[in-house]
């Protein structure tokens, strides 16, 4: 897992020239999940010689320098075309997942004296450097083009199949590490499947494109057609042994041991053989640019881009595709691929996603997203001294219709008639309409202030003459947020009888129109509640509340906020700044200043949702970049660097 | 009715970043014969609005906040737990997710009983660190002593805490209070006080002295015969 980070982290600082060839060829037709680098954008953003001087990158090359045993001065000293795309995938098959790495070089000798001390284990292949860490399940590659890492691991359940098992000889006692006995081999190797999945799905990416276990499916690419029945004669590999492990007990841990050993050798030959298939790909071989999927990923203008497979596969993956279909793994029927890009420019950083749907998930999310926010909402806004606030729109009347169908499809495998009865059952019970009625759909949320208020706590009073105590209740200054929350009802008599019903169990007090919770020992805020217009108002601060009653409330929303409240279904906004103009240092302990000084020089950040085009739905993540900031990217390094003071 | 409003725990959020504290006080009641009661109090009313909002969120800064049903339930099993200690008896505990108050009582046989108690409860929780502190009651000499040794590990575990998490502690008191049906003639610990009628001994000081080591709450105590 940390190797996988590593190369990550590493991939994050290389890239490819725009006079180079383009890489991305060389990336497998059906990659799971590939993360695209432009390196050269990056470096315009940051040039290397500042980088080389930031916290990150002082860092970086330290832990460089101490895993070559050299003294990197700059990332420069690499021999990494840093103007040229780099690129991360991962890639499932039936018998082996593995993660590649494709990085564009300027100056393949450099790489050689990066792994200098492992220089009597490198083997020189067709102009290609290799180095085998079968320990590490790795294999590291370059030419003069670009330097390869993958890491890898076997799916156990392929080997579970007798057929392969005859293949590939006794692979009970060759693969599973734990046991001898047949028997156990099964659930052996299901615990080792999650283990790995697990380790997986740390690292953003996910596994890949079909059942496992259902080999004969067109899906798997190369590696696994291509494997040799045994290990090439020539491999530097271990030589299996089947014969030698069986009947040994379970206890010898020799026997274990050697069967690691092959283990990782079988791994280490097939990641070989894989990358030597990346090397030898051509341009016109197919690839990942053969996906339309990755191509509505990519993005010239973007800094960075993710794209995955559907998120089905990704499930299907994560168990064998049995137990996948048993236990109701349709759950993400009908989403389809994901994808995100990232975008850094001298106003704004920008992270943008979108997850594709099928028509008939498109057809119901589009009935779902048909709503805006009330614009009546917009007249309470105090743009501002606003801290934040979050809004959402979304159609009660259709939710209710299409969630028993979302629902539906997510178990139908195994509960179709009873899905659809259940559905029907629904339908048949709630008045979508009245409910619809009651609650529109759309709410907005704002933080509006933050004020300090006497709180009550429970301490003791000591008896100086016996030391005997006995409760008392204390009061102490908290600084606590005000709020004000909107919904719309078209029919808040429900509502209003909840409220009477509170006010007969002595709850709630009714008083010039205003319902009022007071703070209580479960609840820090006192409540205000109003109907007014067909809006229900929530808020923590009285005069707020008491001022849109008497039609004395002055707002002022911002024409930005308008616009986002009105044309998304889910925005989100947070000044940093503004909360740190409110926030009490003393509140905040020894480092106050600091978060005080880190708040006030942040940008504002959003948050958005809409229904998106083309059957995909999305989502979008802002953050302005502070007008005395260079560009985005500086800004992202000074958080860092702020932030790693505050420690 | 927050526990509904789930989209308002980002709200709360704000309270959890301000520091918070709590008090734990230990009361210690040993009779002439040896045998004895203790209660232990764990008081986090100050902070329980900071509490009230982390037990919204499933977790915080990578911790998961438990539940108040894991919590009843941890709580509930320590005390089982406890009643099955030789010379530990009378076990009783209260919870308050008002105040989110806990305390346990228990009666002893001989002060030896709960440093056995520890012991194994320290073993069960497969907590490798020697015991800070152990009680000693010598009845013909009329001499209470309790030996606090400060524990290497737990000062090693605090100095690695982020400052944020130690100004926790800093934040927090331990109070010990010893009692006894005998007056007491002598103490050795002079940052203790005794209260006016001499039957008992308290001791206030931050938490995280404790924890460091940095504070001493070792005392040997004379009683009058």
């Amino acid at each position: 897992m940390k190797r996988i980070l590593q190369l990550v982290a590493l991939v994050s600082f290389t890239s490819s020239a725009a006079t180079a060839q383009d890489l991305a060829y060389k990336i497998p037709e059906k990659a799971f999940s590939v993360v695209s680098i432009k390196s050269n954008q990056l470096f315009q953003l940051c040039p290397a010689n500042e980088f080389n001087n930031s916290t990150l990158g002082k860092k970086f090359l330290e832990k460089l320098s101490e895993t070559a045993n050299e003294n990197y001065k700059s990332i420069e000293e690499l021999g990494l075309n840093l103007s040229a795309n780099a690129y991360y995938y991962y890639q499932v098959t039936d018998s082996i997942n593995h993660h590649g790495l494709i990085i564009p070089l300027t100056d393949a000798s450099k790489i050689n004296a990066l792994f200098r001390k492992h220089a009597d284990s490198i083997q020189h292949i067709n102009g290609i450097s290799v180095l085998q860490r079968p320990d590490q399940k790795t294999v590291i590659a370059w030419n003069n083009q670009m330097l390869y890492l993958t890491y890898g691991s076997l799916n156990s359940y392929f080997f579970s199949d007798s057929a392969h098992a005859a293949k590939y000889g006794s692979i009970g006692t060759v693969y599973d590490d734990y046991s001898y006995n047949d028997v156990a081999v099964d659930t052996v190797a299901a615990a080792t499947v999650e283990e790995e999945v697990l380790a997986d799905s740390v690292v953003v990416e996910a596994p890949v494109v079909e059942a496992p276990v259902v080999v004969e499916a067109p899906v798997v690419e190369a590696p696994v057609e291509a494997l040799p029945p045994a290990l090439p004669e020539d491999s530097t590999a271990v030589v299996f042994d089947y014969g030698a492990d069986e009947g040994v007990p379970a206890e010898d841990l020799q026997a274990r041991e050697e069967r690691k050993r092959n283990r990782d050798s079988l791994t280490i030959s097939w990641l070989t053989l894989s990358t030597q298939e990346i090397f030898n790909k051509s341009s016109s071989a197919p690839s990942i640019l053969n996906n339309p999927g990755y191509l509505r990923s990519a993005d010239n203008n973007a800094i960075a881009s993710f794209w995955m497979a559907d998120i089905q596969s990704v499930y299907s993956t994560f168990f064998p595709y049995k137990y996948f279909m048993k236990y109701g793994g349709n759950f993400l029927r009908g989403y389809g691929n994901v994808n995100a890009r990232l975008y850094m420019d001298k106003e704004k950083i920008r992270m943008t996603g979108e997850m594709g749907l099928n028509a008939e998930k498109a057809a119901s999310f589009a009935k779902i997203y048909d709503h805006k926010l009330n614009k009546k909402f917009f007249k309470y806004i105090k743009g501002d001294s606003l801290i934040g606030f979050m809004s959402y729109a979304f159609n009660t009347e259709a939710y209710m219709y299409e969630m028993p169908k979302l629902m539906g499809g997510a178990y139908s495998y195994r509960y179709e008639e009873e899905m659809a009865l259940v559905s029907d059952l629904i339908t048949v019970m709630l008045d979508e309409k009245a409910i619809a009625k009651v609650i529109k759909g759309d709410a907005l949320f704002l933080l509006t202030n933050l004020r300090e208020r006497q709180v009550t706590y429970q301490s003791y009073e000591y008896n100086e003459e016996t030391f005997e105590y006995k409760d008392t209740v204390k009061t102490k200054t908290e600084t606590l947020p005000d709020f004000l929350i909107m919904f719309s009802s078209d029919d808040p008599q429900l509502i209003e009888r909840l409220l009477q019903y509170g006010i007969r169990k002595g709850k709630i007090v009714l008083g010039n129109g205003i319902y009022s919770i007071e703070q209580s020992r479960k609840n820090p805020f006192n409540l205000h509640l109003l109907i007014k217009d067909g809006i229900v108002f929530i808020s923590s601060s009285l005069q707020d509340i008491t001022q849109i009653q008497d039609g004395s409330f002055k707002g002022n929303v911002d024409k930005q906020h308008k616009e986002l409240l009105t044309q998304n279904n889910f925005t989100m906004f947070f000044s940093p700044k503004s909360l740190g103009a409110k926030i009490p240092v003393r509140e905040l302990g020894e480092a106050g200043d600091k978060i005080t000084k880190l708040l006030g020089g942040a940008g504002n950040v959003y948050i958005t949702s809409a229904a998106g085009k083309d059957g995909y739905i999305s989502m979008d993540m802002t953050a302005d970049v502070p007008k005395e900031k260079e560009n985005a990217l500086k800004y992202f390094l000074d958080l860092v660097e702020d932030m790693a003071h505050l420690k | 009715m927050f526990r509904r409003m789930r989209f308002i725990a980002p709200l709360f959020v704000l309270s959890v970043l301000l520091s918070s504290c709590f008090e734990i006080i230990e009361d210690v009641t040993v009779k002439k014969d040896g045998t004895g009661t203790m209660k232990l109090t764990v008081n986090f009313s100050q902070s329980k609005t900071k509490i009230g909002a982390m037990m919204l969120m499933d977790s915080i800064r990578g911790f998961k906040v438990p539940g108040r049903n894991e919590i009843e339930d941890q709580v509930e099993q320590a005390a089982a737990r406890l009643k099955t200690v030789k010379g530990i008896s009378n076990v009783s505990h209260t919870i308050d997710f008002t105040n989110f108050i806990a305390s346990v009582n228990f009666s002893f046989r001989n002060v030896s009983d709960v440093n056995n108690m520890v012991k194994e409860l320290l073993d069960e929780y497969n907590v490798k660190t020697k015991i800070p502190f152990a009680y000693r009651y010598d009845r013909e000499g009329a001499k209470f002593a309790r030996e606090y040794t400060p524990s290497a590990d737990a000062r090693a575990e605090f100095n690695k805490l982020a400052e944020k998490d130690k100004e926790i502690f800093r934040s927090a008191a331990y109070i010990g209070i010893l009692r006894f049906e005998n007056t007491i003639s002598s103490f050795s610990n002079k940052g203790a006080k005794m209260s006016k009628n001499q039957l008992a001994i308290m001791q206030r000081l931050p938490l995280a002295d404790l924890v460091s080591g940095k504070a001493d709450i070792s005392n040997q105590i004379q009683l009058s015969r």
